[in-house]
């Protein structure tokens, strides 16, 4: 089997400051991998880290994207080579139709990889098969943005947007903040409809209840920088009932 | 000393000079006219010891001679070329060469348009005040432009596009438009100003006023898109009337040097007046907008957003003052100037300014500075867009969060695809 995703040793700074401390992690083709810990634990700075976001700094360590080093890549070129990060906070962007930016951002990946584009009818096809299976209204599309989404709208939207671009590494930063549990049961659903043997996860979440859902081959934790525990999915509930308290900073095979 | 004597600027010595061989070919009664060139020499140029002009200075006035332009010139273009140069679609069109009405390319006038050349309107001093000497010119000098009434009730549907054009080198031109709507009356009118020959240099002066009857709604946009070396200044000196309703668009995309004024004010209570602007500049062009709006009476309501994009070494302006006189209870005003500079050598000044002297009022205003937004590129290119491509669709996305705010389709258009063209094209 091979691995999308091997991360060693990483060492991040954020703004000067270190935040990650050492991250080991492999994920192969096909897996979905939990990335839970507290609040304040690195998460997010590791989901950044992999997208490539100015001024998140790589100080030691390697990240083997399919095999080739991310290092010299741009965030837009790994977003092309197929890597889709879902945000925590989906930004705000006034005056762009949300069927503008993804149709680009679609369009963008599909010639990269030297497939063709799609064209305004076959887009808005798809487009609209996907966002019934999400439960969205089709008027999200003409919408700018996020703007004006409620939190559970803007997630539902990162989703929808995962769907259209499909990506082979699909970053989940916890998706599952803001949704209530009808809307957390579609979520979930439309990241199960993406799974397939070619495509792997990391979804990052703070709770136990969205892996109810999309359960993981892998759950890791994360703190202080460091992935202190791994293990099968059994440890979700391993950590809802001891909570992050009780974690040392002993590895499990990762 | 606040200004320049007239006879001290050769633009002005140049007017001053022509206007007794022209007054008698000019429309209206000659001693108004010759009035309104007295209060222009005694006023003079404004400078920028002018709180209103302290952005913006009027130097390109004296480096060139530019004298009242010749009614008519070769080399008009096409009727194909006027509806592109329009781009508002559906409209009914007039056409004005230099200042002076051409048939030929215009539509014909729906009732209640006429042309100012034929419709003897005596200049007045509508809109002059500290820093206006350029509408007292305008008064002496004007030549063209409609005078339109649209009578009670009457709604017209088709929009009015209005196509100024100025062509040859040092050509000034003064036009002037006067719109009256009756109460409950709707009418959209844009003006589109722009060159003959994008090299020539001209000085546009056009003035508008309009008053709006109870109840009534006027739409109004200027679209200034002159050549490079095209000095442009226009004023819209706007009245509204009881529950009545303006609604404005400037636009700047060309002209070496830019300046749109607006002067609203309510003349009774109930009104809103929803002002809008953009200005687009690179290379060394410099736009000003500045507007005043008076709160007379209760219960009327501004909306004001200007919006700058500003590239190369442009310099872009707003000024923004909203008075809320004492009586002016419920007034419900708000005022927002946001700029953004695509490079480190643009220029953006701001003065939002509010004089409110009632209470119970809810008045807010506020100016930034700034680039496209990190989260936002970041966001864009982590689906895959080129840092170019994102950058692109942030600041179409910046003008088009302004532009659909008209609700006025075909208004809409006409400023999109001048929008359009402006982030097309390459930097210079
Ligand atoms: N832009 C930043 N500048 C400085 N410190 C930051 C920045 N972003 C995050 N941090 C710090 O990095 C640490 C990890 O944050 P984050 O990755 O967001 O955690 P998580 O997603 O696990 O809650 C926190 O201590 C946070 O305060
Ligand atoms: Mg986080």
């Amino acid at each position: 089997m091979t691995n999308i995703l091997e991360i060693r040793n990483l060492h991040a700074t954020v703004h000067g400051k270190e935040i990650l401390k050492g991250v080991d992690l492999v994920l192969p083709a096909g897996e979905i991998h939990a990335i839970m810990g507290p609040n304040g634990s690195g998460k997010s700075t590791l989901s950044y880290v992999l997208a490539g976001r100015d001024g998140y700094e790589v100080t030691a360590g390697e990240i083997l994207y399919k095999g080739q080093d991310l290092a010299v890549m741009e965030a837009d070129e790994r977003a092309r080579a197929g890597i889709f990060l879902a945000f925590q906070y989906p930004v705000e962007i006034p005056g762009v139709a949300n069927s503008v930016f993804l149709k680009a951002a679609v369009n963008a990946g599909r010639k990269a990889r030297g497939e063709p584009e799609l064209d305004a009818m076959d887009f808005l096809k798809k487009s609209k098969a996907l966002l019934k299976t999400l439960d969205m209204d089709e008027k999200f599309l003409n919408r700018p943005v996020n703007v004006g989404f409620s939190g559970g709208e803007k997630k539902r939207n990162e989703i929808f947007h995962m769907a259209m671009i499909e990506p082979s590494l699909a970053i989940l930063d916890e998706t599952d903040s803001g949704l209530d549990i009808d809307a957390l049961k579609v979520v979930s659903a439309g990241v199960n409809a993406l799974r397939n043997e070619n495509r792997s996860m990391l979804v990052i979440t703070h709770y136990q209840r969205l892996l109810e859902h999309i359960v993981p081959d892998r759950i890791h934790v994360l703190a202080g920088g460091r992935i202190v525990s791994s293990g099968g999915k059994e440890l979700a509930l391993e950590l809802e009932q001891n909570g992050y308290a009780g974690l040392t900073g002993d590895k499990s095979a990762a | 000393m606040m200004t320049t004597p007239a006879t001290d600027n050769p633009t002005a010595r140049a007017h001053a000079e022509a206007f007794a061989g022209l007054v008698s070919s000019l429309p209206g009664d000659a001693t108004a006219r010759q009035d309104a060139l007295t209060r222009f020499k005694a006023a003079g140029l404004p400078t920028r010891r002018v709180e209103e002009w302290k952005f913006t200075g009027l130097d390109a006035l004296s480096r060139k001679v530019f004298a009242p332009a010749a009614p008519a010139i070769t080399g008009s273009p096409s009727r194909a070329q006027i509806e592109a140069i329009a781009g508002v679609p559906g409209a009914i069109h007039a056409v004005f060469i230099n200042g002076s009405f051409d048939a030929s390319l215009s539509d014909a006038l729906p009732a209640g348009v006429a042309l100012l050349s034929g419709a003897s309107v005596t200049p007045t001093a509508t809109g002059e005040g500290r820093g206006q000497s350029l509408i007292a010119l305008n008064a002496a000098f004007m030549r063209d432009g409609v005078v339109i009434d649209v009578a009670d009730g009457a709604r017209i549907e088709q929009p009015l596009a209005l196509v100024f054009l100025a062509g040859g080198d040092g050509a000034a031109v003064h036009t002037r438009n006067v719109v009256r709507l009756g109460s409950g009356a709707a009418l959209q009118v844009v003006e589109i100003h722009a060159s003959l020959n994008a090299a020539g240099a001209t000085f546009s002066n056009a003035v508008t006023e309009a008053v709006i009857g109870a109840g009534a709604r006027l739409t109004h946009a200027r679209i200034a898109a002159e050549g490079k070396s095209a000095l442009h200044h226009s004023h819209a000196a706007v009245s509204i009337g009881e529950g009545g309703e303006y609604v404005s668009f400037a636009l700047s995309v060309g002209g070496e040097l830019t300046r749109q004024e607006s002067d609203v004010r309510f003349a009774a209570p109930g009104g809103t007046a929803r002002l809008y602007g953009a200005y687009l500049g690179r290379g060394r062009q410099h736009m000003d907008h500045t507007t005043r709006v008076r709160h007379d009476h209760p219960g009327c309501a501004t909306e004001e957003l200007f919006k700058g994009a500003l590239d190369g070494e442009a310099h872009g302006v707003f000024q923004g003052l909203i008075h809320v006189a004492p009586h002016a209870i419920k007034t419900d005003a708000r005022q927002r100037n946001v700029n953004l500079l695509l490079s480190d050598r643009a220029v953006a000044d701001a003065k939002p300014e509010l004089e409110i002297l009632a209470d119970d009022v809810k008045c807010s205003h506020g100016a930034t500075v700034g680039d496209l937004d990190a989260d936002e590129i970041f966001y864009l290119r982590a689906r895959g867009l080129s840092p170019d491509a994102a950058r692109r669709l942030l600041l179409t996305g910046y003008v088009e969060d302004l532009i659909g705010r008209l609700d006025d389709a075909a208004i809409a258009a006409a400023i999109k695809a001048r929008t359009d063209a402006w982030l097309g094209e390459e930097q210079p």
